[in-house]
């Protein structure tokens, strides 16, 4: 057999001067890039920000927002008449000052002077009239229009810069709702391009303007360095989408991201840890409970307010907290996150003490089924943080009052169809519960879950359907307060779910950025980041 | 080779007819897709103007008539969840998936091939032994911890490439190294197993007897002999990249088709799911007939038959 063909030796192809040369050039070229941002920097150039974000906009139309991931966008592009500070105060945004006549039913609004459009256009009265015209527009279908719009019967231009926004009947949370749930559009500019160039085009009024998006990629906006107030201190923010959150983190450990987004408790130690990266935390309205099928479940003790308060006290949150979240949730006593209307600690009661000997006794007295399973439905790990193991450790708990329990999990969309079905399944007697308030008003929120017929609502109470009727009727800001403290104490006794707690919003950063991101919202605001190169 | 060729063809559609049959099914049976679209705060008017808009208030035999009659025209509807044409967020993620499984491949075939062809021919060797480790290694290692592993070691321990994300070469480094590692294994032990056949054959006996090189019987005669499975297993391998690289699209942040069908699936997006797949079924039916070509093109009794 003869030897495999051997190939010649490899031939040089640059002459060594020419490799030295090219060396030199390669090396000159790295000093020179290497000194560029800080070249910006000097000429006073912001810098460029990048982030990670684990889940997308669905929309970038200010008319058919849904909520939750759209508000990284909406967030940060667009702007209502009033607005939340970073402690989540109500704050004027593009109106300059509001205020409310006696009977509650007309908002005098003025709007600033100096807001404008990203295409240059000024804020006028105008576009509040045509912003209201279009929210409500069949024709549009904003799904979420219940929430305000629907309840503003007029909106008459005193002046350009001047509007009294009449209601049908008051509403105390108008002005907090007006920064989610009402973002102002530009007349001019969408009577010139049409609703669909709008929702590929978008223009607002926030601190960042629209420049693409990429469905599964990136979302891109430029800060506005004609805003009101808020001018961001970087040019501009690339949004990567990247839905799993150990490539996040790598992405920031790497550098290739400046934040990091929707970083789960479990993670955070680890990130703790890494000299290059610290992490922010700040409270959210995201509120987490076990909901308990009250109204409809086959099992007819959970009907029994007693049963319901029992299941309270037979779960440790305290342990929960420290081994389940590692301690990133604040926990609650009734179903609402510190800071929202009328739930402020030392007025609304604390957290069910953990007692699993009085839990018993309770169940006991109430002639409890010990022999019937409670069935409980649980989330899929990756939409709520830790929602298979809360599901897991609260079933270990009630095991040890006696309640033995069958456990499923379901992928979020089919958990969501159970979670929100018009018919509720009599066979579900637990189940993972998450719902947030967008901003200080809890109205919607509770009403969806806690009023009979709510789409989230699996409890059935008079007493509270009445009070839940009536929570926006109110002039005043303090008896509204006051009114929904009441509830809330009531929600704490009558145990609808195994409350838990509110989350925290996790966020990974390089150390170069300095950001306090704004509490009691889970989707990042923008305009405050610094960023040192 | 025309009434193949036209034969095959027929087939083609046939099989695609009944995946839009099968696709169409599947979706809706995954369940009412408005509580996952529309916001909790929409009103009852709301969720049925939505289910209206879209046709699911119509019998599904009416919806899966105008399925097909619009996806024959190239409409296969609007999105749910991002109310654009469905087929134009598939089409985005068809080139990076397309580019994607390429560069697997191209690689799985420059290491799995030579490495099986070597394990072959020192049979029972330390190559031999390396092959069998490297094939069971890739087949046993779960794609999303090599690619976590390959981003600890190659983008944050030693920063050479970027850990994910899709735009430029380097983007291509550790998705392909991930994907090419689990494909060449197989590939390797394929080659190997076919390569071990074809040495023990007659031909093969018959030419070392007539005294040609070594290097010449395994490359030009049994590797030619030894490719016609392989090249068959190339081409259901790249099909299976095609939908099938979803952890690998998932931990590189890859923008490509199987993440799309995923998604699409959870949040119930009929249009793209159905899309998506039909869009994924066709470039694989595409990749069957050519592998059909190749193998003829390698086989002159193919030809015949």
């Amino acid at each position: 057999m003869t030897e495999p063909h051997t190939p010649k030796p490899f031939r040089r192809p640059f002459r060594r001067p020419f490799r030295r040369r090219t060396l030199g050039l390669m090396v000159a070229a790295s000093c020179a890039l290497s000194v560029l941002p800080n070249l910006a920097l000097a000429q006073g150039r912001k810098p460029p920000l990048t982030m990670a974000i684990g889940i997308e906009p669905l929309t970038l139309d200010a008319g058919r927002v849904s909520g939750g991931a759209d508000y990284m966008f909406f967030g940060n592009v667009f702007e209502g008449i009033y607005s939340h500070d970073i402690d989540g105060k109500l704050v004027p945004g593009l109106a300059e000052k509001a205020t409310v006549s006696a009977d509650g039913l007309t908002y005098d609004v003025t709007l600033r002077a100096n807001a404008k459009f990203h295409n240059g256009d000024p804020v006028t009265a105008e576009d509040i009239r045509f912003s209201w015209e279009r929210g409500v527009d069949p024709k549009i279908r904003n799904p979420r229009a219940n929430v305000i719009l629907n309840n503003i019967t007029d909106v008459e231009i005193v002046d350009p810069l001047h509007v009294k926004i009449k209601l049908k009947k008051p509403d105390a949370s108008f002005l907090d709702n007006s920064d989610q749930y009402w973002y102002i559009v530009p007349k001019t500019y969408i009577a010139q391009v049409g609703d669909e160039e709008f929702a590929r085009k978008p223009v607002g009024t926030g601190p960042f303007k629209f420049v693409e998006f990429k469905v599964r990629s990136h979302l891109k906006l430029e800060g506005f360095e004609q805003h009101w107030g808020r001018v961001p201190a970087v040019s501009e923010v690339t949004m990567k989408i990247v839905p799993e959150e150990q490539t996040r983190l790598a992405q920031l450990q790497t550098g290739e991201v400046d934040i990091a987004a929707g970083i789960t408790p479990v993670i955070a130690p680890t990130l703790k840890r890494l000299a290059s990266v610290k992490i922010a935390s700040v409270p959210t309205f995201e509120n987490i409970a076990i909901g308990i099928n009250a109204a409809y479940s086959s099992n007819p003790d959970l009907k029994k307010p007693e049963v319901r308060q029992a299941l309270n006290l037979a779960v440790d949150r305290e342990a929960l907290l420290k081994t389940v979240m590692l301690g990133y949730a604040t926990l609650s006593g009734p179903p609402c996150a510190q800071g929202v209307e009328g739930c402020t600690k030392g007025n609304v009661p604390g957290p069910y003490a953990y007692d699993p000997k009085k839990a018993r006794e309770m169940l006991k007295a109430a002639n409890f089924d010990f022999s019937k399973p409670l069935r409980y439905v649980a989330l899929a790990p990756g939409r709520a943080p830790q929602s298979k193991e809360i599901g897991e450790a609260v079933a270990g708990m009630l095991s040890k009052v006696g309640i033995k329990s069958e456990m499923s999990v379901l992928d979020y969309g089919a958990w969501l169809a159970m979670y929100g079905a018009k018919v509720k399944d009599p066979n579900v007697d637990l189940f993972f519960s998450t719902l947030t308030d967008y901003n200080p008003d809890p109205s919607g929120r509770i009403t969806r879950l806690f009023r009979t017929g709510g789409v989230f609502s699996w409890f059935n109470d008079p007493a509270i359907d009445e009070k839940l009727d009536r929570i926006n009727n109110f002039v005043s800001v303090d008896e509204r307060r006051a009114f929904l403290n009441g509830l809330w104490t009531d929600l704490h006794t009558q145990a609808p779910q195994i409350i838990l707690w509110s989350t925290t919003t996790i966020y990974g950063m390089s150390k170069k950025i300095d950001w306090e991101p704004s509490h009691n919202v889970s989707w990042p605001l923008l305009w405050n980041v610094k960023k040192t190169v | 080779m025309l009434l193949f060729m036209l034969k095959r063809l027929g087939q083609t559609l046939l099989t695609l007819l009944v995946l839009t049959f099968i696709i169409f099914t599947l979706a809706r049976m995954t369940g009412d897709p408005t509580p996952l679209v529309m916001p909790s705060e929409a009103t009852d008017e709301d969720r049925q103007f939505f289910r209206e808009q879209y046709g699911l208030d119509r019998n599904l035999a009416a919806q899966y008539v105008i399925f097909l009659n619009n996806a024959a025209h190239g409409d296969f509807g609007v999105s749910f969840r991002f109310r654009t044409p469905a087929f134009d967020i598939v089409r985005e993620a068809v080139g990076p998936t397309l580019s994607l499984a390429g560069s697997a491949m191209l690689l799985a075939i420059l290491i799995g091939v030579p490495l099986g062809c070597a394990a072959a021919v020192r049979r029972g060797g330390r190559l031999d032994q390396f092959t069998s480790l490297f094939a069971s290694l890739g087949q046993a290692t779960p794609t999303f911890w090599v690619g976590l592993m390959l981003i600890v070691l190659l983008a944050i321990d030693f920063p050479i490439f970027p850990s994910s994300g899709y735009g430029t070469l380097a983007h291509y480094a550790l998705p392909t190294l991930t994907l090419g590692f689990y494909a060449s294994s197989s590939i390797a032990r394929l080659t190997r197993a076919n390569m071990v056949e074809t040495l023990k054959s007659d031909f093969v006996y018959m030419e070392r007897v007539l005294g040609l090189s070594g290097w010449s019987i395994v490359l030009k005669h049994a590797l030619r002999n030894a490719s016609l499975p392989i090249v068959t297993y190339l081409g259901l391998q790249f099909g299976l990249l095609l939908g099938g690289a979803v952890v690998t699209e998932r931990v590189f942040a890859w923008p490509g088709i199987g993440q799309t069908i995923v998604d699409a699936i959870l949040y119930r997006d009929y249009p793209v799911a159905q899309a998506a797949i039909l869009t994924t079924a066709i470039l694989f039916l595409t990749v069957n007939l050519a592998v059909d070509l190749i193998v003829m093109a390698l086989d002159p009794r193919m030809r015949d038959a």
